[in-house]
């Protein structure tokens, strides 16, 4: 399987979970429109995997499209205050349902994946992710998104 | 009669999100407990009775294999259904868990349809 096509069943996954899940719809993101990664004011992610693959998925909301998702997850208004953890608790969630997801579609239903515990990712990593050219970037009303996605042989 | 539920995750979030969703089957549901792991889903077994039990698969302390395996082996839970609720989507875990005696095996993201489907074919519920 290429790369391009492991991006784009992602990026279908993506979509559709953040739809079903979040009622957040998304559009690909122009590449002009892309956030500074220095400046980029974003909640982190990330979610390691083993199995017939091992790797990691790691999730980058704009802060203010993280509070919506989890306010619509939590069947909460989007302008209710939210306390921190309760955000990023489903962010937690959301990379949980993206990864299991993703696994499936990439690789079929036989293989046994262990999904890791989801885990807040290092702030210092976001600048060089965003300038990854395999980054998969979305945009919803609220504003953008990134996900990285690393596979390795077993 | 209504029933009481048990929801066990790892996540705060998807056990509001299983006891907002369980309130939308509009099934005669009069209490749901929450556990944060398999550990606390035996805890709190121990006092009080339960109709059936949502579990995720992976959580600290105690997963849900383990959680599963843990009431077969006793006699005074064996008998209470286990709905494993999981992102992963392996035809080949799920067989391994029915082996070990799980009821049902439902994706995330799930709907308030899904869940009351599985409710009403394992234990019969219906709208009074």
């Amino acid at each position: 399987m290429n790369d391009e096509r492991i991006l784009e069943n992602v990026r279908v996954v993506i979509t559709r979970v953040l739809e079903d899940a979040a009622f957040v719809f998304t559009d690909e993101l122009d590449a002009n429109a892309k956030p500074d990664g220095s400046t980029w004011k974003a909640e982190g992610v990330t979610l390691g995997f083993s199995g017939e693959k091992n790797g990691t998925f790691r999730l980058w909301v704009g802060r203010e499209l993280a509070h919506t998702l989890a306010a619509n997850i939590l069947g909460l208004d989007a302008t209710d205050e939210l306390p921190y953890h309760k955000v990023t608790d489903a962010l937690k969630e959301t990379i949980n349902i993206i990864a299991g997801n993703s696994l499936t579609e990439l690789f079929g239903d036989t293989p046994v994946f262990n999904l890791g515990i989801p885990e807040p990712a290092d702030p210092v990593l976001l600048a060089a992710d965003s300038t990854r050219p395999d980054g998969i970037w979305l945009s919803a009303e609220e504003g953008g998104l990134l996900c990285l996605v690393e596979l390795s042989e077993q | 009669m209504a029933y009481t539920v048990m929801v066990v995750d790892d996540s705060e979030t998807i056990r509001s999100v299983l006891e907002r969703t369980l309130a939308m089957t509009k099934l005669p549901i009069d209490g749901i407990i929450h556990a944060a792991n398999g550990k606390e889903a035996l805890e709190k077994l121990r006092e009080r009775w339960v109709d059936i039990i949502f579990s995720d698969i992976h959580m600290p302390e105690m997963d849900g294999v383990k959680l599963v395996n843990v009431m077969s082996d006793n006699p005074e839970f064996r008998q209470i259904p286990v709905i494993i609720v999981s992102t992963e989507g392996s035809s080949t875990r799920i067989e391994e868990l029915k082996k070990n005696g799980i009821r049902g095996y439902l994706r995330k993201p799930f709907t308030p349809e899904r869940i009351r489907d599985a409710i009403i074919a394992t234990l019969g519920a219906w709208d009074e």
